[in-house]
């Protein structure tokens, strides 16, 4: 199901539940149903609410979208950060992948040379 | 009145169907829906005499069993819901409700803003209108819940079908 924007920012002045729509316009005429539910047909249903602009509406449409794709991306942030692999395997790896390729040990020497002195100092066999 | 024979008996035949027109947010556990309650009118009108509502109470047009089906659409909003669900109340007294059909589904604990709908169903002999009512509540896991209402179709509704003479 879509969401529904437009109701949500609605519920979000007059602290919500405040409107109601109009099924005929002001002659009495039947509004069709798929026609309903815009800003022009909107009706107060609450004591003391007041109607918000149009503009401020839209305004918070666009609040809420912004704020459902910020959610989005840190819904994909979180699920990789917990996804990946430890820092220590995830640069063993690459040291793994540099010793295979003997360019890439002359490109990283530095970052190769110390690791594997460690390795040497302490041999698996240790 | 709609005049129908079963069995070789004429019932008054009444049905009549009602949705809300626009969601009804924040609503805690057993909170009824109370706003914006409006007959359907997409390709339809009431057959025979037609319910009455007021503030969530709906009120018969004339005694006999009815049927009364309540399918709601909603959302269960930030908090986790492991069920949510919808309940129909009754009155035979005109004041104390008591709840008649409890129909709860399983939904998300780890989802928020999960979408989910729910059904309840409910015979009622109806032996007076003035003492004999209807409500409807959600129930949920946790607050914060949404009755999805649209005046374009439907999507929380309540359907009311007279069987028979009481």
């Amino acid at each position: 199901m879509n969401r529904d924007y437009l109701q949500d920012a609605l519920h979000t002045f007059n602290g919500g539940n405040w409107y109601g729509w109009k099924k005929e316009d002001d002659e009495g005429n039947k509004i069709p149903n798929s026609e309903r539910m815009q800003y022009q047909y909107i009706k107060i249903i609450k004591d003391g609410a007041t109607m918000p602009s149009e503009a401020d509406v839209n305004a918070k449409i666009q609040e809420l979208k912004a704020e459902e794709s910020n959610q989005a991306v840190k819904s994909y942030i979180t699920k990789r950060k917990t996804a990946y692999p430890p820092i220590g395997d995830q640069l063993d790896m690459l040291w793994h992948s540099i010793d295979k390729n003997p360019d890439l040990k002359t490109q990283y020497f530095d970052f190769y040379e110390a690791i594997k002195a460690v390795k040497v100092k302490y041999g698996k066999d240790d | 009145m709609a005049i129908t024979k079963v069995n070789n008996r004429s019932i008054n035949r009444a049905a009549g169907q009602w949705r809300l027109s626009a969601n009804q947010s924040s609503l805690d556990s057993l909170d009824f829906i109370t706003n914006n309650w409006e007959q359907a009118d997409t390709n339809y009108s009431n057959i025979g005499s037609a319910m009455s509502e007021s503030s969530g109470v709906f009120t018969f047009p004339e005694t006999g069993v009815y049927l009364i089906e309540f399918v709601w659409t909603g959302n269960g909003g930030a908090q986790d819901q492991t069920y949510l669900g919808g309940n129909i109340y009754a009155t035979v007294n005109d004041s104390s409700y008591s709840k008649v059909t409890a129909s709860i589904s399983g939904a998300d604990s780890n989802a928020n803003d999960i979408y989910f709908t729910n059904s309840a169903s409910y015979m009622f002999d109806v032996t007076s209108t003035s003492t004999h009512k209807i409500k409807f509540a959600v129930e949920g896991q946790n607050d914060g819940i949404t009755a999805l209402g649209n005046t374009g179709d439907n999507r929380t509704v309540a359907t009311f079908i007279r069987l028979g003479d009481t």
